[in-house]
């Protein structure tokens, strides 16, 4: 199944968290490691997607104080989304095998 | 923050609502979050970008899939309309892309009918265009910041007004302005400041007249200006006994025009009259003054045009220095606790004033605070514009009845329309939801047009309205922003009234009709609008033949001068020393006089029309001084009264061996001063004393008719005429009657002149009719000004009337049919029109002429020689608008007249 770069990004996201996690979860997961910005709404509307194309499912979690009471919306990595994700990468890897140093090299010289 | 509860509406207001708990939650958890790890700042940045991301994803049509299955038709369904498909859910829409869709929907209606969004639109942005030239003048006059001035709310103006005459501004003396600044601790420095032309030259180029303020005390401290090169003037060069007053600081405007920018402009000499100023500086920032409609080049010393002799007598506190001052509060001083500091500072000084210059002791200082307008023109500037104001939305109004009754035909129009739409599922309100976002297409699109009509209805209106000439619209935020929030309000007004009458209609009636022929119910309001349009238009109609009228008038007010082939050039001869003067005074007449073509010359001090008078004070000499009677008066020379054509009713005007040296003084006054004095105008002989400066006391040798010198429009003053020979005043006002008034003459009336006074730097000669002209300037304006909108609004009144007449007459084809049918013939059919219009225009007529009546008062200071209720403007506005109204009827009557029986009565 074709995956969008940011589905993808989503997906790892859920995939560092344990296999599931919640949408600030993954907000401030992608944020951090990718230095990327997310809202929220973006991210619902992707997930959303992913639910649709059943490579994730999602349940309603409990509240915290934090969240002014509001109830979780938990998302969790299906296996159909897990192989898609590493059917995916698997091809990324094989493509980048042995490029690194060339691809640093290449990205490193003046435009 | 106090925005988070509106960015949480919004949220709730475009997310669906199954996402909309976990959304809001993940907003308030991520701020959490990012707060204890960045700080509560970027946290809240954070929050306003989480929130825009999501209204974006949500809003954002295309990415609606989550409302699942919206799929966009291209057909004229409106939103609502979906609501009864099967497997459809409209809770799941969100509010934008609902909006969105009534846009699109309203987009399609409009272009279907392009007559009639031509219309509507041209209609608003001419109402919203007069805003919007009316609301540039206020943004010009008031609210853009004064340049080059630093936070101008924060300074002041103060003047000094005598305790028993709050209206007459009065100066006060060096040694008082010093004490005074020396006592104020309330204030961070208090600088004063008067202003004064200069003609300046560079080198042996021709001089130019130049504006200037000539300062002392904290001037530019209190102003806060930056220069742009070189420095700025301090305190110390500004006080008396500095070592070098002769320096000067220039505008950028000068310095590009006189110096075309040079970068080493610093120690460049500028002459003025006698003196070489050294240019230290430029003020940046595009400072052209402390006062906005007052532009200055140039910025000296006081010092700099202060002789020797003139700085004692301004030590001794008799005579005043310096007209105003302007004031910096010190933080968190109010205006009024400074006004009240100054005050007390002033009781304690204003002892130290002589006797002798009483009227300087009595005096209280006010504060103005905020530098914009000088204090002396605010009232008069705010009446203007609130007249303006006034004016303009009037016009807005009109137009905006017109593109609510021009709605109203078309939901007449659309009864068939919206009936089928009504059964096909769409509820009233998203039927009148659809009207509204016409509405706003409509708004958006008048507000465009408006802009650009706005720019061309200010072009007429350049010129005087308050200090400054208007000098057209300028789009800046502020104006955009008034025209978009006008433009709002008014969608508002004229959307919702036929949006209302839309959604609420008999559904079964309307489809059974099914022709969407007009059926009476609301023809009585549109008729009552088009009446209200009538009747507004009127008053600016109404107004507008007053000022018209009464700028006529001053034209032709008989000033008892003949000013036609006069011309004036005025020449300041301060360089001279004061007893040099009589000498060049008469080697300048006998110059001007030798110029061919010139029949007569004489001398003057500024000249009839001048915008400047002088008053003194004329007694009999056996008279206490309580007796004293104030008047006009001018230094002349003999010739004065022959080249203004102002005959003598008594007695002689004066002659040439009055004004040889060693003649004893004489004097000749006008009629009015006669009557005052002596009741009658037979004073020839009397003797009096007049004083100006000094004491005179001489004998009346004749008696002229009253003249007005000044505004046209000012009632003649008494005056009295001295000879010119021990003058007072610098200034030099040389007239000449010239055979023909071209520019060739004025030419050769310059360079005799400078021929006379080689030194002296020159300006043009002026003819007096010019004066006159520009002296009415402001009148003139105002009467184009309100000509013009009234001429538009007349124009938007009779689109309404015809809109209005050829609707009702096309709603009764059937019934006119009929008639033609029995036998009615063409005159019937035109009476039958003609009575339905004369209604509304009779109705809105009377009710305009009584409105007009009741506002013409407003006018009443700007009116002249002519009444508030005079009855040939009424009528000419009744005529005028009776004449447009017909020819607004004339295209309805004559398709009134050719209904063919046969066709209309098969098609029902």
């Amino acid at each position: 199944m074709a995956l969008g770069e940011f589905e993808q990004v989503i997906l790892f996201a859920l995939l560092r968290l344990e296999g599931e996690a919640h949408g600030a979860a993954v907000a401030l997961e992608i944020e951090s490691r990718a230095g990327r910005h997310v809202s929220p709404g973006a991210l619902y509307t992707v997930l959303d997607r992913l639910e649709a194309k059943r490579l994730v499912t999602s349940w309603i979690g409990d509240s915290t104080p934090e969240r002014g009471g509001r109830r979780r919306r938990v998302y969790r990595l299906l296996p159909e989304g897990a192989r898609a994700l590493r059917d995916w990468y698997g091809g990324v890897r094989a493509m980048a095998a042995g490029m690194t140093t060339r691809l640093d090299e290449l990205a490193g010289q003046e435009g | 923050m106090a925005t988070r509860p509106i960015l949480a509406f919004l949220v709730r207001m475009l997310v669906p609502k199954r996402y909309q708990e976990f959304v809001l939650g993940d907003l308030d958890e991520l701020r959490a979050a990012r707060a204890r790890r960045d700080g509560r700042t970027s946290a809240g940045f954070r929050y306003l970008l989480d929130v825009l991301g999501t209204l974006a994803a949500f809003g954002v049509p295309g990415r609606r899939r989550l409302a699942r299955g919206g799929s966009r038709s291209r057909s004229t369904l409106l939103p609502g309309e979906h609501e009864r498909r099967p497997g459809h859910d409209p809770r799941r829409r969100s509010a934008l892309s609902v909006v969105l869709e009534d846009l699109r929907a309203a987009l399609r209606a409009l272009r279907r009918r392009p007559g009639f969004t031509t219309v509507a639109a041209l209609t608003l942005a001419i109402g919203v265009g007069s805003a919007a030239a009316g609301f540039g003048m206020v943004n010009q006059l008031l609210l853009r910041p004064l340049p080059g001035v630093a936070d101008p709310r924060g300074a002041a103006y103060v003047r000094f007004f005598p305790v028993d005459d709050p209206n007459n501004e009065v100066s006060v003396s060096l040694p008082d302005f010093d004490a005074l600044r020396r006592a104020a601790t309330l204030v961070d420095g208090i600088g004063a400041y008067s202003h004064a032309t200069l003609h300046v030259s560079m080198g042996d180029e021709r001089p130019v007249e130049v504006w200037a303020n000539l300062i002392y005390g904290d001037f530019f401290e209190v102003l806060g200006v930056v220069p742009a090169a070189g420095r700025l003037l301090t305190e110390q060069e500004t006080a008396p006994g500095a070592a070098d007053p002769y320096v000067a600081v220039i505008s950028e405007r000068l310095w590009a025009s006189m110096f075309g920018g040079a970068p080493d402009v610093v120690g460049r000499t500028l002459r003025a009259g006698a003196t070489t100023l050294t240019v230290v500086g430029v003020a940046g920032g595009g400072f052209s003054g402390p006062e906005r409609g007052f532009e200055m080049d140039l910025w000296i010393p006081r010092m700099a045009r202060i002789g020797p002799g003139t700085l004692d007598r301004l030590m001794s506190r008799e005579v005043t220095f310096a007209e105003e001052l302007v004031v910096r509060p010190s933080r968190g001083a109010s205006p009024q606790a400074v006004e009240l500091h100054l005050a007390t500072i002033w009781e304690r000084i204003a002892p130290a004033t002589p006797e002798s210059a009483e009227e300087l002791r009595n005096l209280r200082p006010r504060v103005f605070p905020g530098l914009h307008l000088p204090p002396g023109w605010r009232q008069r500037t705010y009446g203007s514009l609130a007249l303006v104001g006034g004016v303009v939305g009037l016009v807005l109004l009109i137009s905006c009845a017109n593109v609510a009754n021009l709605l109203l035909f078309r939901s007449v129009g659309r009864r068939a329309e919206v009936a089928t739409r009504r059964a096909l599922g769409a509820s009233s309100g998203r039927v009148a939801r659809q009207h509204l976002a016409e509405s706003l297409m409509i708004a958006a699109a008048g507000t465009v047009l408006g802009l650009g009509m706005g720019w061309l209805v200010a072009l007429p209106f350049r010129g005087l309205v308050g200090p400054e000439p208007f000098e057209g619209l300028v789009f800046d935020g502020r104006v955009l922003l008034f025209a978009g929030a006008s433009v709002l309000v008014t969608a508002a007004l004229f959307g919702t009234l036929p949006a209302l009458l839309a959604g609420r209609f008999d559904l079964g009636g309307a489809l059974r009709e099914a022709g969407g022929r007009e059926t009476g119910r609301g023809s009585g309001l549109r008729a009552a609008m088009s009446a209200t349009q009538i009747a507004l238009s009127l008053v600016l109609l109404v107004g507008a033949f007053l000022l018209v009228r009464t700028v006529g008038n001053l034209y032709a007010v008989d000033t008892g001068l003949s000013i036609e082939r006069v011309s004036a050039l005025n020449l300041d001869l301060d360089d001279f020393p004061d007893e040099e003067r009589d000498a060049v005074h008469r080697r300048l007449l006998a110059a001007v006089g030798a110029v061919p073509g010139v029949e007569a010359a004489a001398l003057d001090v500024y000249g009839p029309h001048a915008g400047a008078s002088m008053g003194g004070w004329v007694g009999l000499p056996s008279a206490p001084d309580a007796e004293r009677v104030g008047a006009g008066l001018t230094f002349v020379s003999p010739g004065w009264f022959e080249v203004l054509g102002v005959e003598p009713v008594r007695g002689r005007t004066f002659r040439s061996e009055d004004w040889e040296p060693g003649a004893p003084p004489r004097l000749v006054i006008t009629a009015g001063l006669a009557r005052r004095l002596f009741g009658t105008t037979e004073a020839v002989g009397r003797r009096l004393v007049a004083g100006f400066t000094s004491r005179v006391e001489g004998e009346v040798v004749g008696v002229v008719g009253d003249v007005r010198l000044g505004d046209p429009d000012d009632e003649p003053r008494p005056m009295f005429f001295q000879l010119r020979t021990d003058f007072p005043v610098s200034t030099v006002s040389l007239l000449a009657r010239t055979r023909v008034p071209d520019a060739a003459q004025l030419l050769g009336i310059r360079k005799a002149v400078e021929s006379a006074v080689p030194d002296l730097p020159v300006p043009d000669a002026v003819p007096l009719v010019d004066r006159l002209h520009d002296l009415l300037q402001e009148q003139r304006t105002f009467a184009q000004m309100i000509a013009l909108l009234g001429a538009l609004a007349a124009l938007l009144a009779a689109v309404g009337l015809y809109g209005v007449v050829a609707f009702t007459m096309a709603g009764r084809r059937r019934e006119l049919g009929i008639r033609l049918a029995l036998g009615a013939d063409g005159r019937k059919i035109v009476g039958l029109v003609a009575r339905y219009a004369l209604g509304i225009v009779g109705l809105g007529t009377a009710t305009g002429l009584a409105a007009a009546y009741g506002l013409s008062r407003l006018l009443e200071s700007r009116l002249f020689g002519v009444a508030p209720a005079d009855p040939a403007s009424y009528a000419g506005s009744a005529l005028l608008f009776a004449a447009v109204a017909a020819a607004a009827c004339w295209t309805p009557t004559r398709s009134a007249m050719r209904v063919d029986p046969v066709v209309t009565l098969r098609s029902e």
